[in-house]
């Protein structure tokens, strides 16, 4: 039973007299549970997919069904109470709000949703207890490090309880040993039963999933399941 | 409801992050309202004085040479200090004619610390629709006086109570005091939010026998002369001001100028027995040498006109300041949007509706709006009230400072929609956003 499914998903934006085609006709399926990578140099449709598949953008033609529901006609509203509900976003340059502390920020999906300020505490607390910063929820981002802002962008992500995790490029802000700890803190999250995808056009950080989908030219050119190979020790590569 | 809350507390929490900008902009639109309030009630309340008494008395008799509007202000305000006289046998002469319903008499020289002392007759304090709060209204004689209810209270003065009165209208410590002629409070008037609230009633007879200064077997001689000689100086001051060349030529007389013991007198205040005589007896009168007659209403319009002319400019002077006001929220507001593009691009992708979003600019507008009109109503209002209070000890003219004035409502609804047009604008800001490339941007 598969949690997403997208078929024959086409987008096309109009340039002009142009018509600029990004994803020619993608297939994929993605069962609950799932931890996935998808991979592909720049231009190769992987960031546009990504849009789509949290609703933040819809297929010019195809179908994208998500949880049983397709998403394709639904209206911007709809689509906003579908990435409320039932999709965790966490961004590359984590997207927090400066002037809020880590708890405020975590707090963000449920604050428009109406839930009342008590409860939302006690979400909040658990969901950064989870990313082990209960102790740094009063701090604003600038008093936190790269990870500990991740692990709060994170912990954001969790507080609806999504159906899937959405990532992308997590670690491309973070060096080699943060971004590690994050993607083990996504391993735990596996383990949990989270629904993982990861946009990410490094091959260390795709290892840690158990299938890769690689596209090139907006279509699938590969889709691999393997046995998690993620090395042991982070590999010494900083990125800048 | 609750997403009505949490819309209001959104909106709450961004605008406490620009704090000096909200409290700027609410005062800028406060203060516009406070202006608007001011000068409304302001006019209001001069309009309806003048009103009244041009009602009451349709015809004011006066020097010539003394610009209407003086005369008008002098004797109905009683702000403007009288200038120049009259002789008694003008009012005589009106209060005979079958033409005239009834005339009474003013002679305004004195002053008991800043109220004006008005020589007048009892028929005139009978023609007031204001009862009497202590004593009776009793000017029978010249030593009686009734107050009102002002001029008694700014001068702890109660029935039965005496006082002398200052020459001159000013209540300046230096001008001389008539002393030898004392007055006893007879009766209070009643508050009554009109130009008799801070004046002293008074015989007009003591007025000439004040100036006179014969009248009185008690004065000894240096007293007199004193009198004599402080006498002369103002009243040449006053001649010199008022420039009456006709009435000193008419009298002839030792000082430059009529004394006021030749029984003289300010101005007569005429109601004519028919609306119909209004005109006629306006240019009769103002036929005689040295007076004219004024048609109050038409003087009134005419000093409305100057008060419409210094209105329409204020008017003017607020709209701008509202507008000013209003562009500054706009700015803040378009300024503050601009700077979370970022934020509002990641509340989309937390899945918050658009129209959430977009409610929430709405709602930050409305509140600096509204409360810029919740904070100018009230002061406007309250120092409405502390300024009409002042207002009226000196000049005697009501001010209902919790009127609601036309224009006040007009500029009220003008913020409202306004802001409501603000509140859009954030909307369709909000909405014409792309969320994909807003997030990622690096």
């Amino acid at each position: 039973m598969s949690l997403l499914r997208c078929i024959d998903l086409v987008k096309a934006y109009d340039l002009g007299r142009h018509r600029l085609e990004v994803l020619h006709g993608v297939n994929l399926s993605v069962a609950a549970g799932e931890y996935v990578a998808v991979m592909g140099p720049s231009g190769s449709g992987k960031s546009t997919l990504m849009n789509i598949l949290g609703c933040l953008d819809t297929p010019s033609s195809g179908q994208y069904i998500l949880d049983d529901l397709a998403v394709a006609g639904l209206s911007d509203d709809a689509l906003a109470e579908i990435r409320n509900s039932k999709i965790g976003f966490v961004f590359q340059t984590f997207n927090l709000l400066a002037r809020q502390t880590a708890q405020d920020n975590v707090e963000l999906p449920l604050i428009y949703a109406g839930v009342p300020a008590s409860e939302r505490r006690k979400k909040s607390m658990r969901a950064l207890s989870r990313v082990g910063l209960a102790a740094r929820a009063h701090h604003r981002p600038n008093e936190l490090s790269g990870g500990e802002r991740q692990r709060v962008a994170i912990a954001r992500a969790l507080i609806n309880e999504p159906s899937i995790l959405l990532a992308d490029e997590p670690t491309g802000n973070l060096d080699s040993k943060t971004g590690a700890e994050i993607m083990r803190l996504f391993d735990e999250l596996h383990a949990e039963n989270n629904t993982i995808i990861i946009v990410t056009h490094e091959e260390d950080i795709a290892h840690y999933a158990h299938r890769v989908v690689r596209l090139r030219d907006g279509n699938v050119e590969s889709d691999e399941r393997h046995a998690r190979r993620a090395p042991a020790m982070p590999s010494v590569k900083v990125n800048l | 409801m609750t997403r009505l809350r949490s819309i209001v507390y959104v909106a709450w929490r961004y605008l406490g992050h620009r704090r000096l900008a909200t409290t700027v902009s609410m005062l800028a639109i406060a203060a516009s309202l406070v202006l608007v309030i001011a000068i409304g009630l302001m006019n209001l309340s001069v309009k309806r004085a003048a009103i009244d008494s041009s009602l009451r008395y349709p015809l004011v008799i006066g020097p010539k040479n003394v610009g209407v509007v003086q005369l008008i202000m002098s004797t109905i305000f009683q702000i403007d200090r009288p200038s120049g006289t009259i002789p008694y046998d003008v009012f005589e002469a009106v209060e005979k004619d079958g033409r005239v319903a009834a005339a009474v008499p003013m002679a305004v020289a004195d002053s008991v610390r800043g109220y004006p002392i008005v020589g007048t007759s009892r028929a005139y304090l009978d023609s007031l629709p204001i009862g009497v709060k202590a004593g009776t209204i009793d000017l029978s004689d010249e030593h009686d006086a009734v107050l009102g209810a002002e001029a008694a209270y700014r001068n702890s003065l109660n029935v039965g109570d005496t006082f002398t009165g200052t020459h001159g209208l000013t209540g300046d410590e230096e001008a001389h005091h008539h002393e030898e002629f004392g007055y006893v409070v007879r009766g209070i008037l009643n508050e009554s939010g009109t130009p008799s609230d801070t004046s002293i009633y008074v015989p007009v007879e003591s007025i000439w026998a004040v100036h006179a200064g014969h009248h009185h077997p008690h004065d000894d001689h240096d007293e007199d002369e004193h009198h004599e000689e402080v006498g002369d100086h103002d009243e040449d001051e006053h001649h010199e001001e008022a420039g009456e060349h006709d009435e000193a030529e008419e009298h002839d007389d030792d000082e430059h100028e009529p004394a006021w013991g030749d029984r003289r007198l300010t101005a007569i205040l005429v109601r004519p027995a028919s609306p119909a005589f209004t005109a006629i007896l306006e240019r009769e009168i103002s036929t005689r040498a040295g007076v004219q007659a004024v048609d109050t209403a038409r003087a009134i319009r005419r000093l409305m006109t100057y008060v419409s002319k210094g209105e329409r400019m204020v008017e003017a002077f607020s709209t701008v300041t509202l507008a000013v006001a209003i562009a500054m929220v706009l700015v803040t507001l378009v300024m503050s949007l601009n700077e979370r593009r970022r934020e509002l691009a990641l509340m989309r992708s937390l899945g918050v509706r658009q129209g959430t979003l977009g409610a929430v600019a709405m709602a930050e507008a409305l509140i600096i709006c509204l409360g810029g009109v919740i904070i100018g109503t009230a002061l406007g209002h309250v120092l409405a009230a502390l300024g009409g209070r002042l207002i009226q000890t000196r000049f005697g003219i009501a001010v209902d400072p919790w009127q609601i004035t036309r224009m006040e409502t007009g500029a009220v609804i003008l913020t409202l929609v306004a802001g409501q047009v603000l509140a859009l604008a954030g909307m369709v800001f909000t909405a014409r956003m792309n969320v994909i490339e807003e997030i990622a941007r690096e």
